[in-house]
C-alpha cells in the first residue's frame, strides 16, 4: 500500500505537507473540537521517561507527545517535518542541511536551537548513551551548526534514507544544557518541545499529560488532557473500553478483535504492517551454530496454520525475512513449506539423529508470544524438535533473556525501511544483534543498498540480502501480523500508523457527542 | 473396615469418598487411558463444542478437552497431595514436638508460627516462588511451606489435650525417653484429627496450586494443568466457554470432593459423634 512513492522526493526538498498526509479524509468535514480528555490503554506500562532511551511502543507514544524529532514518519513511510521545516542533500546525498523552525520552545521557555539539535544527535550518537537505535540514525559522520538556523548532516558515504531513519522513535531533540548538566534528570523531568508536558507520572498505573498551549503548530494538539492507562490484563483492558472507562486501545489481542469491533459504538481498527514475531536463535552457540539445524527448524513451522492460529488470522505468513510487502524493496519468494521429513534429514545429519531437547523462552506479553511457542513445539515434533516452552513476564523477560538468551521468542515492530529493520537486528554491528550472526556477505550487502541511490540497483542488493536470510536462517520469522487496535466512535482523527510505533495523538479531537466528564 | 462402612453410612462421606476415589484413579490411570494426544493439535477442530468425536469439544488449537483434562488430573492432584503431605509432615512435627515439650520453647515457636500466619497463604507461596523460581515443583515446595504453619497449630493443640492424659504421665514416671513417648504415646492419638485437617487441606492446596498456575507461577504451556488450561482459556472466553468450563469444572469436583471426605471423616473419627 505504500510502495509508490517513499523514494521518489529523494534529494529534493520536502515541502510542508504533512498536514494533507497525515490527517484523515474525514477530518475536511469539520473543524475537530477542541478540548477534552482522551483516555488510552496500553498493556505494557511505561517505565522509560528518558526519550533517547525508550523502548516499548506505550514508551514511545509518551515520548512522541513530550518531544519533537527533526523530522516525523508519514503514513506513506515518507519523511515528514517536525522541527526542521524543509531539507535538502548535496549531489551524492552525503551531506544534507536541515532548515529548523524558528518558533518551537522547550517546555522550560527556553528557543529550540541549532546547537541543541547538534548535541542532541552527538548525545543519541555517543555509544556511551547506550540509545537504542543508535544504529538506525544511519552512518552520520557528524552533525555541525549550519547558517541561518540550520542544521548540516555529513555522511559516511552517500545516504539516501537520512531523512526517513531521523524520524526513530528515540531521535529527540533536547536542550543542550540538560544534556550537558543533568540527563539523568530526564528520567523524571521532561523538558521537549512537544504538544503536550507531563503532569502526573504513576509508576504501573497512569501517565498524564496535558496541552502546551505553546506548541508550534497553530492550533495544536486539540485534546486538553491524555491520560495513559496501564491494563496489563487484556479481558480488563476490553471490559474497559466497553463499558467506556478508556477511550481507546492501543492494542488489541488478535483473539478480541471480532468481537470489540462488533460491539455498539466501538470502532475496530486494522492496518497491515510489517510487525512481526520471531524466534531468535544465538547462532554463535550449539545447535544453532549449525545451519542444517537451523534449516530444520525453519521446515518445521506450517506457516499459513501458523497464522490462523497465532494471529488469528490477522496477518500473514513470513518467510524468515523482517521484510515483507509492507515494505518498498520486498523481494517475492513462495512460502516456505512444511516438510517434517526433509527436517528431521537435516537434524540427522547435524549429529541429532535421536531429537533435540530445547527449551524455547516467551514473554507474556503480548499473549501470542506464548501461543506461538506453544504451536512450534507441536509443529516441530515430528521433525525430532523436543521444545519445552517457558514463559516469563516482561520485565523479566527484558533483564535476563531478551539479547542473551540462546532460543527465545522475539516480537518487533516494522521499520521505516529495510535498512532500519536490517540495522536493527541483523547486521554484525546491529543495536540488538540477537542472532548473532555477524555474516560478513550480508553486511556488505545492506551496506552497499545503504549507501545506493538507483532505486533498481537498491532493489537488486535488498533482494539479496533477504534471500540469504531465507536461505541462512538467523530467525525465525513465521508470521507477520497486521496492527489491530479499537477506538470509540466518538475520538476523531485517529489513524494507525503501520509503522506502528507512531501515534499523533495531537492530531486527534473528540466529537461533539463525546460523553463530558 | 468397619471404619469404611460408617464412613459410607454418613451421606457426606459417601459422596466424598466416591469423589476423590474417582479422582485418585483417574490421576493414575488417566495418561493411559485418554482417547486422544493431548497436545495435538487439530486445526479443523478449533472451538468445538462436545460432540462425539470430542467428548467434551476441544480448545482454541483444536486439542481434545477430555484428554487434556484427564492427563491434567496427574499433575494438578498429584501435585496438590504432594504439597499437602509436605505440610502435614512439617506442620506436624513441629506442633507436636512444640505442644509436648511446652515452656518458653513452646511459647517461642508457637509465636514464630503465629507471626507466619499473619501472612496470607498465597501472598508467603508466592513470596517463596519468588525466591525459589517459577517451576509446578517449587510451586508445591511453596504450597507446602505455606501450609505448615496451620497443621502446626492445630497438632498442637491436640497434642496439649492428650500431653495431659494419664498414660502420658504413666510412660513419663516409667522413665521413658521424649521421643518414645512422642512417637508411640503421642503420635497414634493426634493422627485422626490431623488425617481430617490434611484431607480438607488438599482441596484449599488443589485451589492454590491451579490459582498459582493461573498467575503463571506454576505449570507452563502446554502443559494441562487445570489452572493453566482455564488462565490459556480466559483469552477465548467469548469464542467458546468450553476450554473454562471443563477444567474449572474439574477443579471444583475435586475440591468437594476432598471436603466431603474430610467432614465424613471428621464425623467416623471423633468418638465424641458416635452415638
Amino acid at each position: 500500500m505504500m510502495k509508490l512513492t517513499r523514494r521518489a522526493a529523494l534529494t529534493l526538498s520536502a515541502a510542508a505537507l504533512s498536514v494533507s498526509l497525515t490527517l484523515p479524509a474525514m477530518a475536511q468535514t469539520a473543524e475537530p473540537v477542541a478540548g477534552g480528555t482522551l483516555r488510552v490503554s496500553v498493556n505494557i506500562t511505561p517505565q522509560v521517561l528518558n526519550p533517547m532511551l525508550v523502548r516499548t511502543n506505550p514508551e514511545y507514544m509518551i515520548a512522541e507527545m513530550l518531544y519533537s524529532g527533526l523530522t516525523t514518519l508519514g503514513h506513506d513511510m515518507t519523511a515528514q517535518p517536525d522541527l526542521a521545516t524543509q531539507w535538502h542533500a548535496n549531489a551524492d546525498a552525503s551531506e544534507w542541511t536541515f532548515q529548523l523552525r524558528d518558533d518551537a520552545m522547550f517546555s522550560d521557555g527556553t528557543t529550540v536551537t541549532a546547537a541543541d539539535v547538534v548535541a542532541s544527535f552527538e548525545k543519541l550518537l555517543d555509544p556511551e548513551t547506550a540509545a537504542p537505535g543508535r544504529r538506525n540514525l544511519g552512518p552520520i559522520a557528524s552533525v555541525a551548526v549550519g547558517a541561518d538556523n540550520s542544521v548540516i548532516f555529513t555522511t559516511d558515504g552517500p545516504f539516501a534514507d537520512l531523512p526517513v531513519a531521523l524520524t526513530y522513535p528515540t531521535a529527540k531533540v533536547l536542550p543542550e544544557s540538560v544534556i550537558d548538566a543533568g540527563f539523568e534528570s530526564l528520567a523524571q523531568t521532561p523538558v521537549g518541545s512537544g504538544p503536550f508536558r507531563l503532569a502526573e507520572f504513576n509508576a504501573d498505573q497512569s501517565v498524564i499529560l496535558e496541552a502546551r498551549d505553546d506548541y508550534f503548530v497553530e492550533g495544536l494538539p486539540y485534546l486538553e488532557t491524555v491520560e495513559v492507562l496501564t491494563f496489563p490484563d487484556a479481558a480488563g483492558s476490553n471490559t474497559a473500553l466497553l463499558a467506556g472507562e478508556v477511550d481507546m486501545m492501543l492494542d488489541v489481542q488478535p483473539t478480541d478483535f471480532e468481537r470489540i469491533s462488533a460491539a455498539d459504538g466501538i470502532d475496530g481498527l486494522r492496518t497491515p504492517s510489517g510487525r512481526f514475531l520471531d524466534v531468535v536463535m544465538d547462532t554463535q552457540v550449539a545447535p544453532w551454530s549449525d545451519p542444517r539445524v537451523r534449516e530444520a527448524l525453519s521446515l518445521s513451522v506450517d506457516r499459513a496454520a501458523m497464522v490462523e492460529l497465532v494471529a488469528e488470522g490477522y496477518g500473514t505468513p513470513g518467510n524468515d525475512s523482517p521484510v515483507n510487502s509492507a515494505y518498498a524493496y520486498y523481494a517475492d519468494s513462495p512460502v516456505k513449506t512444511y516438510d517434517p521429513v526433509k527436517a528431521k534429514a537435516l537434524l540427522a545429519e547435524a549429529g541429532y539423529a535421536d531429537g533435540l531437547s530445547l527449551e524455547l523462552v516467551a514473554s507474556e506479553k503480548p499473549g501470542y508470544r506464548s501461543a506461538m511457542a506453544v504451536v512450534l513445539r507441536e509443529m516441530a515434533k515430528p521433525a525430532g524438535f523436543d521444545i519445552s516452552v517457558k514463559t516469563m513476564d516482561h520485565p523479566s523477560y527484558l533483564e535476563q533473556v531478551w539479547k542473551k538468551g540462546p532460543f527465545y521468542v522475539g516480537f518487533y515492530n516494522m521499520q521505516p525501511t529495510e535498512g532500519t529493520i536490517f540495522n536493527l537486528l541483523f547486521t554484525s554491528d546491529a543495536s540488538w544483534n540477537e542472532t548473532k550472526w555477524n555474516n560478513a556477505a550480508f553486511d556488505a550487502l545492506v551496506d552497499e543498498a545503504d549507501k545506493t541511490v538507483d532505486p533498481a540497483k537498491r532493489a537488486e542488493l535488498y533482494a539479496d540480502a533477504q534471500k540469504l536470510m531465507r536461505e541462512d536462517v538467523p530467525a525465525l520469522v513465521p508470521v507477520f501480523f497486521d496492527l489491530l487496535g479499537a477506538k470509540a466512535a466518538y475520538v476523531e482523527n485517529y489513524q494507525q500508523h503501520p509503522r506502528g510505533a507512531n501515534y499523533a495523538l495531537h492530531r486527534v479531537s473528540l466529537s461533539a457527542d463525546a460523553p463530558t466528564r | 473396615m468397619s471404619f469404611l462402612k460408617t464412613l459410607i453410612r454418613h451421606p457426606q462421606g459417601a459422596v466424598g469418598l466416591f469423589l476423590t476415589a474417582l479422582v485418585l484413579t483417574m490421576a493414575a490411570i488417566g495418561p493411559s487411558i485418554a482417547p486422544l494426544d493431548p497436545e495435538t493439535m487439530h486445526f479443523a477442530n478449533r472451538f468445538e463444542p462436545p460432540s462425539a468425536e470430542f467428548l467434551l469439544g476441544t480448545d482454541w488449537f483444536g486439542r481434545d478437552l477430555l484428554s487434556r483434562m484427564m492427563v491434567g488430573a496427574q499433575s494438578t492432584v498429584l501435585l496438590a497431595l504432594l504439597a499437602t503431605i509436605i505440610a502435614t509432615t512439617i506442620g506436624a512435627l513441629i506442633g507436636i514436638i512444640s505442644g509436648y515439650l511446652g515452656g518458653w520453647l513452646d511459647e517461642g515457636i508457637m509465636r514464630i508460627v503465629d507471626a507466619i500466619m499473619a501472612i496470607p497463604g498465597l501472598l508467603f507461596a508466592l513470596l517463596i516462588i519468588s525466591a525459589l523460581g517459577t517451576s509446578a515443583l517449587n510451586a508445591v515446595i511453596a504450597i507446602g511451606i505455606a501450609f505448615a504453619p496451620g497443621m502446626a497449630r492445630i497438632s498442637r493443640s491436640v497434642t496439649l489435650q492428650i500431653r495431659a492424659l494419664d498414660y502420658v504421665s504413666a510412660a513419663r514416671s516409667r522413665g521413658e525417653n521424649s521421643l518414645w513417648i512422642v512417637l508411640a504415646e503421642i503420635l497414634p492419638n493426634v493422627a485422626a484429627p490431623i488425617i481430617v485437617e490434611a484431607t480438607i487441606r488438599v482441596a484449599f492446596a488443589i485451589m492454590t496450586l491451579a490459582t498459582l498456575s493461573f498467575l503463571g507461577l506454576g505449570a507452563q504451556p502446554p502443559s494441562p494443568e487445570w489452572g493453566l488450561m482455564i488462565s490459556q482459556g480466559r483469552e477465548h472466553m467469548f469464542r467458546s466457554p468450553w476450554p473454562i468450563i471443563v477444567p474449572g469444572g474439574a477443579i471444583a469436583l475435586v475440591a468437594i470432593g476432598f471436603n466431603l471426605l474430610g467432614d465424613g471423616l471428621r464425623d467416623v473419627l471423633n468418638p465424641k459423634s458416635e452415638h
